[in-house]
């Protein structure tokens, strides 16, 4: 009897113990339409973590956190298209498709497989990115996934798709270090 | 308890601890769409570095109806203004108005920003301004000092929902050259806006300024005939201008003027405005 809780606590203990943890996160959206070719960045707002031992994968994305050269276009990008009061964050909840040998050194390619919700509007996904591992441990995470405003229920007025594209280009580049 | 269970309550525990950190409270964002409702202003100031340019119109009395096409005919005074976002927290501006000859400069500064989902409950903003009459009359004022007047505002605003935001003042106008011979050169108000947004894009709104100052004509102290000016107005969102359309019973067209309406009339007018960003604005190109 009291083996088995014993090799379940360390089994969750040990998938703890392999708990990467985003400390740098760098996020960009790139919108390219006809007349306007719009930028915004978010260095302050997103949280992930990865967790080795159950494959998986979270990302908090804070909607606020975007910043924008013009700060009309945040104001309009919060208030009318993401509406951050109502929905302040978008998530990933994915699991990595093929496990990673952390922590041999190397680059891999990797894909996780999950819902990405975006506007209160979950969509299944598959989000491919490089997966470095460093000798001391650390980890770093880039990728580029394109995000279809439409798919998450964000309504672009006629009069704008000249403005905003249809397809937006999400960028991303993390450091993941081992929890303590 | 039973000693057994001691390292999962452990481990869960070490899990529950590495939740996500705690959401940080932002400042609330567009509590009203412009810098003005229609005549009046908000607490919102141009965000740093970005330069915001506005047109105002006023017509002419509508209550003449057809005669004058609904005051169209009667011609437009207009306002043309510069503001300046020096810092998000620091606003210059610059502001000429065809009533009177007015050029006027004035600093916004905010003193406390709303902040969501908690925090500081309400945005206080602080407004000053020197108004300067090039009036070409001698007989008007006769003295350079006379053609200044001065008005200073403290504005509390909040946002109390996504569609809901109101606004309560004080204003204190103060005129070196009085109106006439038996009306004061000091006036106090309390400005009040309230706006609620229909859609995402249009607003229905409307201010006033209550008065604060004793208005006693009969007795020959104040102004005959004072008004209390108020304006109806809808706003348009249509990317990055916005279009405020008014309904308004106010005389002239700057604050000094508005405040202190004589008369009544009923007038249409409009102001656009256009938010230029200094630093990267991809709609100009760079």
């Amino acid at each position: 009897m009291g083996t088995p809780v014993w090799a379940i606590s360390l089994l969750i203990g040990g998938a703890f113990a392999q708990r990467l943890v985003a400390d740098t996160l760098y996020l960009r959206f790139y919108s390219d339409a006809p007349l306007e070719k719009i930028t915004a960045e978010n260095t302050r707002g997103v949280y992930s973590f990865l967790d080795l031992a159950t494959d998986s994968v979270f990302v908090r994305i804070k909607i606020r956190g975007f910043s924008f050269p013009n700060k009309l276009m945040e104001e309009h990008f919060n208030e009318n298209y993401l509406e951050s009061e109502k929905y302040p964050y978008a998530y990933f909840r994915g699991k990595l498709v093929a496990p990673v040998p952390y922590p041999t050194p190397g680059t891999y390619a990797v894909s996780a497989k999950g819902l990405l919700q975006i506007h209160g509007v979950a969509q299944e996904r598959v989000l491919s990115g490089v997966f470095e591992i460093q000798p001391n441990g650390i980890v770093l995470l880039s990728g580029k996934a394109y995000v279809k405003p439409a798919d998450h229920r964000i309504a672009i007025p006629r009069l704008l798709t000249q403005k905003i594209a249809e397809t937006v280009e999400v960028t991303w580049w993390g450091r993941y270090k081992p929890a303590p | 308890m039973d000693r057994r269970w001691l390292p999962a309550v452990i481990s869960l525990t070490a899990i529950l601890c590495a939740q996500p950190p705690e959401e940080k409270p932002e400042p609330v964002l567009a509590t009203f769409k412009g810098t003005r409702l229609y005549n009046f202003h908000t607490t919102e100031t141009a965000a740093r570095g970005h330069l915001e340019f506005r047109v105002a119109h006023r017509f002419g009395d509508l209550t003449r109806g057809y005669a004058t096409f609904w005051g169209l005919d009667a011609g437009a005074q207009v306002r043309l203004s510069l503001d300046y976002g020096v810092t998000d927290y620091l606003t210059v501006g610059l502001e000429r108005s065809g009533v009177g000859r007015l050029y006027d400069a004035f600093v916004k500064v905010r003193l406390l920003r709303q902040k969501v989902p908690r925090g500081t409950p309400f945005s206080l903003t602080y407004y000053g301004a020197v108004f300067y009459s090039d009036l070409q009359d001698g007989a008007r004022y006769p003295q350079a000092v006379h053609r200044f007047q001065y008005l200073h505002q403290l504005l509390a605003a909040r946002k109390v929902s996504s569609r809901f935001s109101a606004l309560a003042g004080i204003a204190w106008l103060h005129q070196n050259y009085a109106l006439s011979w038996q009306a004061p050169n000091d006036y106090a108000f309390v400005p009040v806006i309230a706006r609620f947004k229909l859609t995402k894009r249009l607003t229905l709104a409307a201010e006033t300024a209550l008065p604060l100052w004793e208005n006693e004509p009969q007795e020959g102290r104040g102004l005959p005939d004072y008004r209390i000016p108020y304006a109806v107005v809808l706003e348009v969102e249509t990317g990055g201008h916005v279009f405020q359309i008014g309904l308004s019973n106010a005389a002239g067209i700057a604050e000094p003027q508005t405040l202190l309406t004589q008369g009544y009339r009923l007038s249409l007018g409009f102001n656009i405005s256009r938010i230029f960003s200094l630093y990267g604005d991809p709609s100009l190109g760079y």
